[in-house]
């Protein structure tokens, strides 16, 4: 699963590092710069988040 | 005063932060609570009275537009703008995160506003890792797998917010008495990890095993996902003696089933975490890459047993072990124990892991360094004191108005000698380690403050070093006057 999620997840994560990367040299980190490296952030910590397959996570 | 916590991470510390929730609102009793949890995981929430509001964190709304083939980055940028807006709305007071990951550091510091406390991670001005608390920067420099560190996380939690627990902080919430069981032991067949779980024949064996020396019952508890798991162990184990509750009970109902039976079996996962809150006595059984130290069962009674593998894991063992607890005889040596009191747990370790927990309890609580005649730390120590004294001619001339361009490269190569001297000795990584999270916390400032802060923290290490320089020595000395007529 984690490796499916990876291949999902990777040009993802390289695309909006890209563009994360191209607007910080431009503004420097703002407000808004600071949003974008949140959607990044967010993208990169799914695939060790969303990897659940044997979890207890929806009941116990 | 209005309080957010943040809590991104899965069920199991969910419920380890339930006593620091608890002894928020015991010391701040007019404070409004908040949480910011996954959507996956805040039913874990349900139940506790101190939370008075519960915010999600809406993953798949932030994330679905640029997960589209056409990946519209814009709208996810749109969608988490909304989100962080809205939070940020709320004006908090305080906020604590709880989470420890990159993406809760840039949302704190997103949601901060001017007065707010923080406590957690969170970024500096430019987007840096900021660690503004001792127990944060202590967390980063000595938490984890493979590290020293033998403080619970529910400790670590409840130190971060400022709290010293106390015992009714520890409590389930009101019981529902949904479920209803006549089993004295609970088996938790799953996990949240795979790396954690223990096979459905080893189970099978477990449980047939302990069927011959005791009349309990038990009850099987997991996940809906793990229900084939169940059925392969049902199919090979007397059934009027096991009761199957996999997959049928929600987290409430296991609260419920958790205060009826007297123990509870299983690996490092939620309901072991839902016992430290019934105070169900539970054996941990540790598989592999998971530190008890930090993540391990709390209530009274409990007791861990630490393999590296599956097969390391004898089946008789636990299941006299299970009969003793039910039975409340004593445990032999290689159980390890719950006890008051930090750390949680007392067990026999190597030399070398009692040498690093003596060196982080001499750091960061200021006993006594502990001695060792080891040449490879003494090697360290020797190579690190010159490397230091290197670092801080070139920091001070720097004060002095020397050439940054020249002199920060020395610096930082300073810096990845360090690093290599820890990585070639483990004994000294501790001690390493605190030295670069202080350097990290330095964050941006003047160029002049930067130097006397960095001046600061080389002169500490230095003492330390010069400290064990100074007992070798005397050490040397003392048998020589022995010696002498």
């Amino acid at each position: 699963m984690s490796e499916k999620l990876k291949s999902v997840f990777d040009p993802i994560n390289a695309r909006l590092e890209n563009i994360y990367n191209e607007v910080f040299k431009v503004q420097g980190y703002t407000t808004e710069t600071e949003k974008l490296r949140l959607l990044l952030e967010l993208a990169k910590e799914q695939v060790q988040n969303e990897d659940l397959d044997s979890s207890t996570s929806t009941a116990g | 005063m209005k309080i957010l916590i943040l809590q991104l991470a899965r069920l199991g510390d969910v419920y380890m932060t339930w006593p620091t929730v608890r002894g928020l609102k015991r010391t701040f009793p007019d404070a409004e609570i908040h949480v910011l949890t996954r959507p996956r995981f805040a039913a874990a929430w349900d139940g506790l009275q101190e939370i008075d509001q519960t915010h999600l964190l809406p993953t798949h709304q932030i994330l679905g537009p640029v997960m589209k083939p056409e990946m519209d980055v814009k709208a996810g940028f749109e969608e988490i703008s909304q989100f962080v807006d809205q939070l940020k709305s709320e004006h908090f007071d305080w906020i604590l995160n709880l989470t420890f990951s990159p993406f809760s550091s840039f949302l704190t510091h997103a949601l901060t506003e001017t007065n707010t406390k923080i406590t957690g991670y969170t970024r500096f001005r430019d987007g840096f890792l900021c660690i503004p608390d001792d127990m944060s920067a202590y967390f980063y420099a000595q938490v984890g797998l493979g590290r020293p560190n033998r403080f619970h996380l529910i400790e670590i939690f409840a130190t971060l917010a400022g709290l010293d627990l106390i015992e009714s902080d520890w409590a389930p919430p009101a019981l529902q008495n949904q479920i209803k069981t006549d089993a004295q032991v609970a088996i938790h067949i799953g996990a949240s990890e795979a790396h954690k779980q223990i096979s459905p024949a080893k189970w099978t064996t477990i449980i047939n095993q302990f069927f011959k020396i005791s009349d309990a019952k038990m009850a099987l508890i997991g996940a809906p996902g793990e229900k084939a798991l169940a059925e392969t162990i049902l199919a090979a184990v007397p059934n009027d003696r096991v009761e199957n509750f996999v997959g049928k009970t929600t987290l409430m109902g296991t609260f419920d089933l958790l205060s009826q039976v007297d123990l509870l079996v299983g690996p490092d996962s939620a309901p072991l975490h839902m016992a430290s809150l019934t105070k169900t006595p539970t054996i941990n059984l540790s598989v592999g890459g998971v530190s008890f130290w930090e993540t391990g069962p709390r209530a009274p009674g409990s007791f861990v047993l630490k393999v590296s593998e599956e097969t390391e894991l004898s089946s008789e063992k636990v299941s006299q072990g299970m009969r003793k607890v039910l039975a409340g005889e004593k445990l032999e040596l290689g159980w390890i124990p719950v006890q008051k009191g930090a750390p949680s747990y007392w067990a026999l370790n190597s030399k070398e892991s009692d040498f690093q927990w003596k060196l982080i309890q001499a750091i960061y609580q200021e006993t006594d360094f502990p001695g060792t005649e080891d040449t490879l730390f003494r090697d360290a120590v020797i190579k690190l004191e010159d490397i230091n004294h290197l670092m801080l001619d070139q920091i001070a001339a720097l004060k002095n108005g020397g050439n940054f361009e020249k002199l920060a490269p020395i610096i930082e190569s300073g810096e990845e000698i360090i690093q290599a001297i820890s990585n070639l000795v483990p004994s000294i990584s501790p001690l390493v380690r605190w030295y670069q999270t202080e350097k990290i916390r330095l964050g941006p400032d003047q160029r002049e403050i930067l130097i006397d802060r960095s001046l600061h923290i080389h002169g500490l290490l230095d003492q330390v070093l010069k400290l064990y320089q100074q007992s070798w020595a005397q050490a040397a000395v003392e048998p020589a006057k022995q010696e002498a007529p």
